[in-house]
């Protein structure tokens, strides 16, 4: 699709910077908000961030209702439900996320129970059910990958019937994003190393799949240009603030690029080996990026192509095979830099996927969504082809 | 001095594009040129584009429920399925619907209520459903541009997208085919014929399942 038509949204207020955090407060009672319910997990609470949040609200008249600190991995109806009844039970009127995709998503579906008034997720998947308005959803990010502080999506998983619920909306986008790099600063540097390739992958794919239109293309370059200079640096020494905040301003701003523009290939395959596998979802990005690329050259190698100076750090000579050939390449090597400084796995196999599960997996990607807007047609056989060579 | 300074000064605006204080002369812009081929379509009246999606609709269902039972390919794709799948098309707001339902291992018509639906793929309006059904832009397309949405579990209705493609491609000629799909279907002989077979029973069968 050329960009003769095309959508884009993003209502999320940003604030990014050293204390950003402290600006918490000020954003709930703009908002005309005053009691939040704090929705994170086990590992951000025990890492010590949760306190810089309570030390936010030093000193202003906005409160901390509750923390929920339970929130699974993998988010599901009945933690939804939970949190939903906690945001009643202790009279909160707004939520704050703290944490990565896991807890942003769990806040998401909270906020859809609350607003909705039901317990059944079920009636609400898909796309564009949500009519009514929301509660105010404040983001802190603690990871710099999913972009979900700024995107219209949430996923949660429905234990009785064994899927996962995709729920997409104007209504889910957040009022607020607060990128402080201290929220980042503990994270270790593999995971650090997978969420940055997750918010690559999601800047890459947004400029060459099916909905790019001319905002997302300046987004994601942007976003490509602050991995490209920040994500090596993060992983050397977790302790450079101003290299946390530009990885943190980088998976917001491909957030905001794939949240308008989607993802493809590379996404359906790793959404099907996290499913199947267990594999991290930046993991398996990483992994799975540059032959998603590759899968997508013969009609797309002109768009490829026009990433190579961001992702190559210099201009490259030659038609488009050869740029985006330049391109592929340098999202090999950033994987091979990667794998020495933090073990990042650069194959499936060494990610824990066996031989035998990858006709599983290609037979769950090929019912993803995310292949819609893969500019490539992907059938079973080609999916479990790239599965193979990234094996 | 540029034309469109020009155009500023005369529209009472300072060069800077701030309008002057005072009257301004209005605007007088050239009338709105016709629409040219396919365009026509557009500029139809409500209820004549809503008639038309409603057979192009209806064409897609008898094309479903004739498919399911004499090709191969589709066969195949739905034999997955379970019994009692229910899926529909529908124009929001107060568009045409087709509803399909999974019956004794094939697709059968089952009307226009919505009601049961597990999966619904609805056009945000009625030139998007046209632009579909007259070839302008496929599947793929239509949802890139956001101009469809589906309503249910998206597992389901990949599912069932890919089976409505494999529909599309006995009900369009080749050469739309070529232009809609990411990547044209190709079909053999046998194939062909079944499409020449499907086109005949299309007209009644598109009037028979019009009385529903």
């Amino acid at each position: 699709m050329k960009s003769d038509f095309y959508e884009f949204f993003c209502p999320v207020k940003v604030i990014s910077g050293k204390q950003a955090l402290s600006n918490l407060p000020h954003e709930m009672d703009q908002l005309n908000v005053k009691r939040a319910l704090v929705v994170t997990d086990k590992g951000v609470a025990g890492a010590g961030l949760i306190s810089y949040v309570q030390d936010a609200f030093q000193g202003s008249f906005c409160e901390i209702g509750h923390i929920f600190d339970e929130t699974p991995p993998d988010s599901s109806n009945m933690v939804v439900n939970q949190v939903a009844e906690l945001f009643r039970q202790k009279n909160c009127d707004c939520f704050v996320a703290v944490g990565g995709g896991s807890c942003i998503d769990t806040a998401k579906g909270a906020n859809i129970v609350v607003t909705e008034q039901t317990d059944d997720l079920m009636k609400f998947r898909g796309a564009e059910r949500l009519k009514k308005a929301m509660k105010p959803l404040l983001v802190v990010p603690t990871t710099a990958g999913t972009g979900s502080e700024v995107t219209l999506v949430a996923v949660i998983s429905n234990v009785q019937a064994g899927v996962k619920m995709a729920f997409t909306s104007d209504r889910l986008y957040p009022n607020v994003a607060i990128l402080d790099p201290k929220m980042t600063m503990t994270m270790p540097p593999k995971i650090t190393a997978a969420t940055g390739m997750d918010a690559l992958t999601h800047a890459i794919e947004a400029y060459y799949c099916l909905q790019k239109n001319p905002i997302s293309d300046s987004l994601a370059i942007t976003a490509i240009k602050l991995a490209m200079g920040n994500l090596v640096k993060c992983v050397e020494n977790g302790k450079d603030e101003s290299a946390r905040l530009a990885m943190a301003n980088s998976s917001l701003i491909a957030g905001m690029a794939f949240s308008n523009s989607m993802v493809g290939v590379v996404h359906a395959l790793a959404h099907a080996t996290g499913g199947v596998c267990h594999v991290p979802h930046g993991v398996a990005n990483a992994i799975l990026l540059p032959f998603g690329m590759e899968n997508n050259l013969a009609k797309k190698a002109c768009e490829i192509g026009e990433l190579a100076p961001y992702l190559c750090g210099r201009e490259i000579q030659g038609d488009d095979r050869a740029k985006a050939g330049a391109a592929i390449q340098a999202v090999r090597n950033l994987n091979k830099k990667l794998n020495q400084l933090s073990g990042l796995p650069n194959r499936l196999r060494d990610a824990g996927v066996t031989e035998d599960k990858l006709e599983a997996i290609a037979k769950v990607a090929v019912n993803d969504g995310a292949l819609i807007y893969n500019p490539e047609e992907v059938t079973f056989e080609e999916a479990l082809e790239i599965l193979r060579r990234a094996f | 001095m540029s034309s469109e300074s020009n155009n500023s000064k005369s529209a009472g605006m300072r060069p800077g594009g701030v309008a002057a204080a005072g009257p301004s002369a209005a605007i007088s812009y050239p009338k709105a040129q016709e629409p040219m081929g396919l365009n026509r379509l557009f500029s139809l009246s409500y209820p004549v584009k809503s008639g038309i999606a409603r057979v192009a609709l209806l064409a897609l269902a008898v094309g479903f429920e004739y498919l399911s039972r004499n090709c191969d390919k589709l066969k195949k794709e739905i034999s997955t399925w379970e019994e009692g799948r229910v899926f529909a098309l529908s124009v929001l707001s107060k568009g045409p619907s087709v509803v399909l339902r999974k019956e004794n291992g094939a697709i059968r018509y089952i009307g226009g209520n919505l009601k049961d639906s597990e999966i619904v793929f609805y056009f945000k309006n009625i030139d998007s459903a046209l632009m579909l059904f007259a070839g302008l832009i496929g599947a793929h397309t239509a949802s890139a541009q956001h101009r469809t949405i589906v309503h249910g579990d998206i597992g389901i209705a990949m599912e069932v997208l890919r089976a409505m493609n494999i529909a599309q491609s006995y009900l369009y000629p080749g050469i739309v085919l070529k232009k809609t799909f990411k990547r044209a279907p190709k079909l053999s002989f046998s194939e062909q014929v079944l499409k020449a077979k499907l086109m005949l029973a299309l007209l009644p069968g598109i009037a028979a399942a019009a009385k529903k």
